[in-house]
């Protein structure tokens, strides 16, 4: 992850924190309400390398599934980032907006992904017992390399059959590239055109994309139909933002 | 002859919420004597954005008190009235020792987003008259003759009703134009017609039962109470499919 991304100088690791900390915002603005956050979410960022554990920074170090009120209180700090905006007249304007940041760019080890998968479904396994009515969780794996502790096909199955009763969970698998003429793939309905055994084993780890999400995907300019699967392979910065995004989409809120 | 047709008004918040959570507005107007006319609204707040009920309500109330009688919702007023709305709410949480938190200033900025119906009548002699129906959403109007639909407008059947109506935003970015689509609808009317208007999920149910051959118009014809509305509301909830949701209903009997 400390190589850089596909086509740019930033690091692979440092694309998807940024990406992380993005997602966590509009989370929190989603549920964000004039006398506080409602809990319409909970949130666990896992990461894996030299361990498997919650990457969460500042007060919410080492805590592992949160409220997404809990989150959006508790950023490990919060940045100014100048921001380009249309002046409405053809020209840009500079702004200042605050960007809280959650986590941090990390990347030292191996590639324990059965350990890392193991403790997505354990807190996936914890929290679908308690709130048996709600949209099942939807775990999102983001790697750049093969399991270094074994074949992970196993407990991905175990991850994607566990269900609440609104449906199964949903595992998406993104592989992050730094090779910038390597072929994207995002979204395939088969592993027919995927370039080696490690592209198809993630291929088979991942759930069939909900009609909501093939529909975004669609929106997005990414073909996508109803055998498409929740899975990218080279994805680059632009693909990595794209991809959380549609692979997170739920049925608006109002 | 002074033309005074009946009003009623109604609304249910969502179960499990207080009556200030409601994020759905209704309002009503009329003019009596030369030039009279009768103007009703109802705009439905999106859960997923800061003061939306407020937003709702300054829309309706938009409507009803500063547009003419052929124009069209006048946005534009209700965005400025809006922002005067937001800006004493911030002042008042300052002045409480109690500022917006990073995701509340980031959300009051983003402004607020509401679907929309609002509806004008004036008489035109010999017991009939015209109207002009302005819809930006999912918000419906209902025109009934005796028990019979003759119309329903913006959406037609209740397949339509997705995630993602179109919205007011209170607030457009800079350097973008409004680009609120408004939908209009004109048509007469003639003396014992009735007009409903409902937000989303009524919308549905009505539409739905409406489809499969129940019989629902006769019983929302009949409603002369709040309680009788809140006990229909909680009855469709639990028996025959409405869903949990805010719930505005306004009638005007012509």
């Amino acid at each position: 992850m400390q190589d850089a991304i596909a086509g740019e100088e930033r690091s692979k690791a440092e694309v998807v924190a940024d990406t992380l900390n993005r997602f966590l915002s509009e989370l929190s603005l989603k549920a964000a309400k004039e006398e506080g956050v409602r809990d319409y979410f909970f949130v666990s960022v896992i990461g894996y390398g030299e361990g498997v554990g919650s990457v969460l920074g500042g007060p919410m170090t080492g805590q592992d599934l949160l409220p997404i009120s809990q989150v959006a209180d508790n950023p490990a700090r919060v940045e100014e980032r100048p921001q380009l905006i249309s002046d409405g007249a053809g020209g840009l304007v500079e702004r200042t907006i605050k960007f809280p940041v959650w986590l941090d760019p990390i990347a030292s080890g191996g590639t324990p992904m059965c350990a890392a998968l193991g403790r997505a479904r354990d807190l996936v396994n914890q929290w679908t017992d308690h709130y048996r009515a709600s949209f099942p969780p939807i775990v999102v794996h983001i790697t750049d390399g093969e399991s270094t502790d074994g074949d992970p096909s196993a407990i991905a199955a175990a991850i994607r059959g566990l269900s609440t009763d609104d449906g199964n969970v949903l595992l998406f698998n993104m592989h992050v590239s730094s090779d910038p003429a390597g072929i994207v793939s995002a979204f395939p309905a088969s592993d027919l055109e995927l370039p080696n055994d490690y592209a198809k084993l993630l291929f088979s780890m991942s759930s069939t994309l909900p009609g909501l999400m093939s529909a975004a995907a669609e929106q997005s300019g990414i073909p996508a139909g109803t055998e498409s699967r929740g899975f990218a392979y080279n994805a680059d910065s632009v693909r990595v933002v794209q991809f959380l995004d549609i692979g997170t989409r739920t049925p608006e809120l109002r | 002859m002074t033309w005074w047709p009946a009003i009623q008004a109604f609304s249910v918040v969502k179960g499990g919420n207080t009556p200030d959570e409601c994020e759905d507005a209704h309002r009503q107007w009329r003019r009596k004597g030369r030039g009279q006319a009768v103007r009703v609204a109802v705009a439905d707040g999106a859960t997923e954005s800061m003061l939306a009920g407020l937003w709702a309500e300054t829309l309706a109330e938009a409507f009803c008190h500063r547009s003419r009688m052929d124009a069209a919702a006048p946005f534009a007023a209700a965005r400025e009235e809006w922002a005067v709305k937001r800006d004493t709410y911030i002042r008042h949480r300052i002045a409480r020792g109690d500022p917006p938190k990073w995701y509340e200033e980031e959300g009051l900025r983003r402004g607020a987003f509401s679907a929309f119906l609002g509806a004008a009548f004036a008489p035109g002699g010999l017991g009939r008259g015209m109207y002009a129906v302005h819809a930006v959403g999912d918000v419906c109007a209902f025109h009934l003759r005796g028990a019979r639909l003759l119309s329903s407008f913006p959406l037609t059947r209740s397949s339509e009703f997705g995630n993602q109506p179109a919205l007011v935003a209170s607030v457009v970015p800079t350097g973008q134009g409004d680009a609120t689509a408004v939908q209009t609808r004109r048509g007469g009317w003639r003396r014992g017609d009735v007009f409903i208007v409902a937000s989303d999920a009524l919308s549905r149910w009505l539409l739905g039962a409406h489809e499969s051959g129940a019989e629902r118009w006769s019983t929302v014809l009949a409603i002369s109470a709040a309680s009788a509305f809140e006990d229909l509301v909680l009855a469709g909830r639990r028996d025959s499919g409405l869903r949990n949701d805010d719930v505005a209903f306004v009638r005007v009997s012509l």
